[in-house]
């Protein structure tokens, strides 16, 4: 099977009645703050133009656990867009996707699972100082929540599944996650409850190998927590999207 | 006495060490396909052959004879491991590589991680692989496995389990197979290892081990 000339993400500058992901999808690469993804408490003072070096800092709660409540895409360092359905919760459907082109053939079902850094280093759960990790405060599972609609296609038929607007599963908590690989329903739905990504210990498996040759679109949503547990760090992190091809 | 190359049909010296590895087939009129070979399509441009587009889909897979995988130096050996898989039934041969794609949050990179060829031995879908791992730097040799499997596995933690294999996209065809996700295969997954070439029989697990 052939790979994929293009995977891309994309995210979500419209509503989530009326999406709008024209010219929203990141680039792999970059370095000295382009083409990141960046989280920040409402009321941080962060905008359009905000460089990363100056990205406003997170205080943490003086106890339990809070949620990041925005999340912006920069194609440059200081060149940014809101994703404006993210807001931390399980509110908004149409917030990510993953963009799938028509030039590759999958031979198993990809899976998402996230990292401290593209090395990789298993995660341990609750070892500070890492998001990832997780802490006591959120059952050391990881600090970064997702829910993924569906297949993204299915085997065959050019069956692509698009969710609508609307909420997503239960809503997240600190604390949410299953240990091992969850995958949402073929039906297609949402996962009901949301899943914790740390490492391929905590991961999200498709459950079908969607059709070769075919491009298609895997919705996602994210929710990023953080704790007073939490060592007082930039963190920066990778989510990995795994597949096979030949 | 002037040495002789092997080479592809289309003049890929067979067995060329690179930076990365490779397959390639003997084909049972002696003739040889590697991935390096260059071909052209309309869709795609001119590109390397395809396991799935040229291999499998053209048929080529009933012509298999031998399946090889050359190896990039690494660690354990500076001239590149090799691992050769006799196929003695048609349909019975497989490759595929393992990506990831690492999504931006101040870094991202797109990379593959490992390839892997196998045959499958018997109707029951037991085969055996040989993987190359970047990550490990080195090839693991003779990984058993069912191809069958509702969950084909992972040989270490950076690779998550694979799911079922789509069989006739890797080139699988067996006739009256138990059908792809439907045997479980429960069994310890080697434990990651630098020195795979130091495992010459470890997986060599009995066949009893597995559930079925």
């Amino acid at each position: 099977m052939a790979d994929f000339t293009t995977i891309s993400m994309q995210f979500n500058k419209g509503n989530d009645a009326t999406p709008d992901w024209t010219g929203t999808a990141l680039s792999s690469g970059g370095t000295s703050g382009a083409n990141e993804l960046r989280f920040a408490p409402t009321g941080g003072g962060q905008t359009t133009t905000t460089a990363s070096a100056s990205w406003p800092l997170a205080t943490k709660p003086g106890s339990g656990t809070a949620v990041f409540q925005e999340l912006w895409m920069f194609s440059a360092d200081a060149v940014g867009v809101k994703c404006t359905t993210y807001d931390g919760a399980n509110t908004n459907a149409r917030v990510l996707r993953f963009n799938f082109d028509a030039l590759g053939s999958m031979a198993s079902p990809p899976q998402v699972g996230a990292f401290d850094s593209t090395s990789h280093t298993t995660p341990s759960p609750g070892t500070q100082p890492s998001l990832i990790n997780g802490s006591s405060n959120t059952s050391n599972r990881s600090c970064l929540k997702a829910n993924f609609y569906g297949r993204g296609a299915a085997a065959s038929g050019s069956v692509q599944d698009t969710p609508s607007a609307g909420s997503v599963g239960s809503a997240p908590t600190a604390t949410s996650g299953t240990t091992g690989s969850v995958s949402p329903a073929v039906t297609p739905a949402w996962l009901t409850n949301w899943q914790d990504l740390q490492g391929f210990v905590d991961y999200i498996t498709d459950a079908v190998t969607p059709q070769a040759l075919f491009a298609f679109l895997w919705y996602f949503t994210l929710a990023l927590f953080y704790a007073s547990d939490v060592s007082a760090s930039t963190y920066t992190f990778v989510i990995t999207l795994q597949y096979t091809y030949s | 006495m002037q040495h002789k190359y092997v080479v592809s049909k289309n003049g890929f010296p067979i067995g060329k060490i690179l930076d990365h590895s490779y397959w390639a087939i003997k084909r049972r009129d002696r003739s040889w396909l590697c991935e390096e070979d260059m071909t052209f399509d309309l869709q795609r441009g001119h590109r390397r052959l395809d396991w799935s587009l040229d291999i499998v889909t053209s048929g080529d897979w009933r012509k298999i004879k031998e399946l090889w995988l050359f190896c990039p130096p690494n660690h354990l050996n500076p001239g590149g491991q090799t691992a050769r898989l006799p196929i003695t039934t048609p349909g019975t041969a497989f490759q595929f590589k393992v990506g990831q794609m690492d999504t931006n949050f101040a870094q991202s990179a797109r990379s593959c991680k490992a390839q892997l060829i196998g045959r499958v031995m018997d109707s029951e879908g037991w085969c055996e692989c040989m993987i190359f791992d970047y990550g490990l730097d080195g090839l693991i040799t003779r990984w058993p496995n069912n191809v069958f499997a509702k969950t084909f596995g992972t040989w270490q933690p950076d690779i998550a389990p694979l799911g079922p294999l789509r069989l006739p996209v890797i080139g699988i065809f067996l006739p009256d197979s138990p059908g792809e996700g439907t045997v479980v295969v429960e069994a310890d997954p080697p434990p990651p290892d630098s020195h795979p070439e130091d495992r010459e029989d470890e997986y060599r697990w009995a066949r009893d081990k597995y559930v079925g």
